[in-house]
């Protein structure tokens, strides 16, 4: 979340990132070389706020690692579903909603983060609360050793927080851990735009030619 | 609950401020008969002339402080020079006196005056014991105290400062009246115990009775001596056009405040609204009743007492008021409001009410409709998208309270995420001065209604049972700031985490 009372400046970034029609996609990259070989955990969860909060829905896309998934499964709580390698889904209908399971750390972790619903392509301007993602790493299979990040507080890696006028704003607690936009596979109305305008200019530009 | 306020307990911990009636047996509305008892010298040709005084007892079913005697005495014989005497018991007669009046004024046989003596020793009268009141003059005055009442009691004559004789006749009239001094027991059954909220978008205000030191409700009115707890609720402001009317059309307006709600007869809505007239006169729940939507019983568990009320009044400013009674179209004038005054009562045996100290105001601004009317005294929710407005509680205990209008403030919040390591959901509450001027700080941020079960972990402290938190700002609080506060749920259940946000300005301790 962002901004968060911590002092970890130097790793903090809190990334407000644009509306859009469809989903925004983060790309998350985590080094986890240096716990190669633990026996840890990793949690995912994406709840509402405490006053009135529109419908949104995130998945876990690409999950990739040369670590193990221990997939001693059911993993989730609320609305989850889904299983890890493959796609988890979740939706802020209910007060917890969370992935955790067993993983054996290899030296790398990719997976991708979308975010979609109504709060996020129409923001309905009455609500009041948003609500948030977070991911974190821990070092035991019960959860409660957090590693890979600053925040050893709360132990979370980073969060996305999905705001009331539908952006998003990322807070990454983790040298190790890299958050990246990825690319909208749904053209924006300004690229719309856009690429009108650029096909009208070269039809006019053809027809120029031509004649 | 209600830890502010301690130290105002701690005064109510030895009396309560209200005068209530210890013994009373004057008739209703403070009425007596024509006949009297003699008092001084009488002059009687068959027994002889005797100097005659007379004592009436009296038991306390509580334990009071005395603060003062109201009687019927008329002038037979002047001059007026009489002595009235409140005197311990001893064995079934007047005893040692313990506090004596003098009176020197009285209306001339046969118009009699209702005089009132004013305790200034405030000796305590214990429940259960029998006092008296002697009445006694010195010669030649002879005066006449006056009875009410068909039914024989006991009473007590003497002659000339004789041996009192005890004896069996229509009752001498007196009210004696005094401040209920509640046992620690009961005080500490009863002091905070009342927490106090707001729900449905603020629309409705909400209030539950939980005696202290996990006791049931039996056991706490077993304790404190009463029958029942019950509440007591005032309407203190009123405005003009009112859409309130009694079941014999007298129309409630900004003149008839301060009235019990529901008032003496009831309200006209509640012959169809509650199938009967809500005439529960002085309860807000009818403690005489069974099964009925007023019953004092409905709202009682084992161990709560509850209450709720969500005023609807579309007279107030912005409602809807065509074909309102009342105000028919007219609205009133902006800035009008309803207020209230709630508080808990515990009732004793003999019906007597006895103002306990958990007692809050608050106001009404909501100008929609419950149920399709006008309406206080309301179990129901508001009428959906009929209204706008809200209640605010505006002083606990006394002690004044500065509420910030929702239109100054908004109040936004974050998701709340989940942390495995505190086993918190963890967020951030936002406030922002949407209006045109400053807001003093500190602010407050009060979670009404917070999930059953959900605690706020870092709460600043408590306030009529709601956690509440204070925004780290200092000085004004200007138009277009904004501050977040971090908060911090324990939720053993994974329960949706809900409140209603109310902010204060200044402090709540």
């Amino acid at each position: 979340m962002c901004p968060r009372p911590v002092l970890f400046t130097v790793l903090l970034s809190c990334l407000p990132w644009a509306a859009s029609a469809g989903p925004i996609t983060y790309a998350v990259t985590v080094d986890t070389s240096s716990i190669f070989g633990t026996a840890g955990s990793l949690d995912f969860n994406f709840n509402p706020g405490p006053l009135v909060t529109q419908a949104a829905s995130l998945e876990i896309l690409t999950f990739t690692s040369d670590g193990a998934l221990a997939g001693g499964c059911p993993c989730g709580t609320g609305d989850v579903s889904g299983q890890l390698p493959a796609t988890l889904t979740f939706d802020n209908g209910t007060g917890f909603n969370d992935y955790f399971d067993d993983f054996t750390f290899g030296t790398t972790i990719s997976f991708d983060v979308s975010l979609y619903g109504p709060a996020l392509s129409a923001p309905d301007g009455t609500s009041t609360s948003g609500s948030t993602f977070t991911f974190s790493l821990f070092s035991d299979a019960a959860g409660t050793i957090p590693v890979l990040t600053t925040d050893t507080t709360d132990g979370f890696a980073f969060t996305v927080d999905v705001n009331l006028e539908g952006t998003t704003t990322v807070s990454n607690f983790s040298s190790q851990t890299s958050v990246q936009p990825a690319s909208s596979a749904v053209p924006e109305p300004n690229s719309l735009i856009l690429m009108g305008t650029a096909m009208a200019l070269i039809v006019a530009l053809l027809r120029v030619k031509l004649l | 609950m209600w830890r502010p306020f301690c130290v105002l307990a701690v005064l109510f911990a030895q009396s309560l401020h209200a005068d209530v009636v210890v013994a009373n047996t004057l008739g209703p509305g403070d009425t007596y008969s024509t006949s009297w008892y003699p008092i001084g010298f009488e002059i009687n040709p068959i027994d002889g002339n005797h100097n005659i005084g007379h004592a009436a007892p009296f038991t306390p079913t509580a334990t009071y402080t005395f603060t003062s005697i109201i009687l019927p005495i008329g002038r037979v014989t002047p001059p007026v020079s009489m002595t009235l005497t409140l005197a311990a018991d001893a064995s079934g007669l007047p005893g040692t006196p313990i506090e004596t009046f003098t009176i020197t004024s009285a209306n001339t046989y046969p118009a009699p005056l209702l005089i009132t003596l004013t305790s200034t020793l405030h000796p305590q009268l214990n429940a259960h014991t029998q006092y008296w009141l002697v009445a006694e003059a010195g010669s030649p005055t002879l005066m006449a105290w006056f009875v009410f009442g068909s039914t024989s009691s006991p009473q007590a004559d003497r002659q000339d400062g004789g041996p009192w004789i005890l004896y069996s006749n229509t009752p001498a009239a007196f009210r004696v009246m005094g401040t209920l001094e509640l046992s620690q027991s009961c005080v500490a059954v009863v002091e905070n115990a009342v927490s106090v909220s707001t729900s449905d978008q603020g629309t409705r205000i909400n209030a539950t009775f939980t005696p202290n030191s996990g006791l049931t409700l039996s056991q706490a009115t077993t304790i404190c001596a009463f029958s029942n707890f019950d509440w007591e609720q005032i309407l203190t402001h009123l405005h003009d056009p009112s859409p309130f009317y009694q079941p014999d059309n007298t129309h409630l307006t900004a003149a008839s405040v301060p009235f019990n709600d529901p008032p003496l007869g009831g309200y006209a809505y509640c012959q169809s609204d509650f199938g009967t007239p809500c005439n529960e006169y002085p309860f807000y729940l009818n403690p005489n009743t069974l099964g009925t939507k007023l019953s004092l019983s409905n709202y009682e568990t084992p161990t709560h007492l509850s209450f709720s009320d969500s005023p609807a009044d579309p007279c107030l400013p912005g409602g809807n008021s065509q074909g309102i009674q009342g105000c028919n179209g007219i609205n009133a004038p902006g800035g009008s409001f309803l207020a209230f005054t709630t508080r808990l009562l515990g009732i004793l045996p003999d019906g007597t009410l006895v103002p306990l100290p958990d007692e809050w105001t608050w106001t009404s601004t909501y100008n929609g409709t419950s149920g399709g009317i006008a309406t206080t005294l309301n179990f129901l929710p508001v009428d959906p998208g009929s209204g706008t407005g809200s209640v605010t509680i505006t002083s606990v205990n006394g002690i004044q309270l500065n509420p910030v209008p929702s239109f100054q403030v908004a109040t936004t919040a974050s998701g709340l995420a989940y942390s495995r390591v505190s086993q918190t959901f963890n967020g951030t509450v936002t406030i922002k001065n949407v209006g045109s001027s400053g807001i003093n700080a500190p602010l407050q941020i009060v979670l009404m209604s917070l999930t059953p079960g959900v605690t706020l972990v870092n709460a600043t402290g408590s306030f009529v049972g709601n956690a509440f938190i204070t925004s780290p700002l200092l000085g004004t609080f200007g138009p277009g700031q904004s501050s977040v506060v971090a908060v911090q749920f324990r939720n053993p259940s994974n329960a949706v985490i809900n409140f209603t946000p109310v902010i204060y300005s200044g402090g709540l301790n």
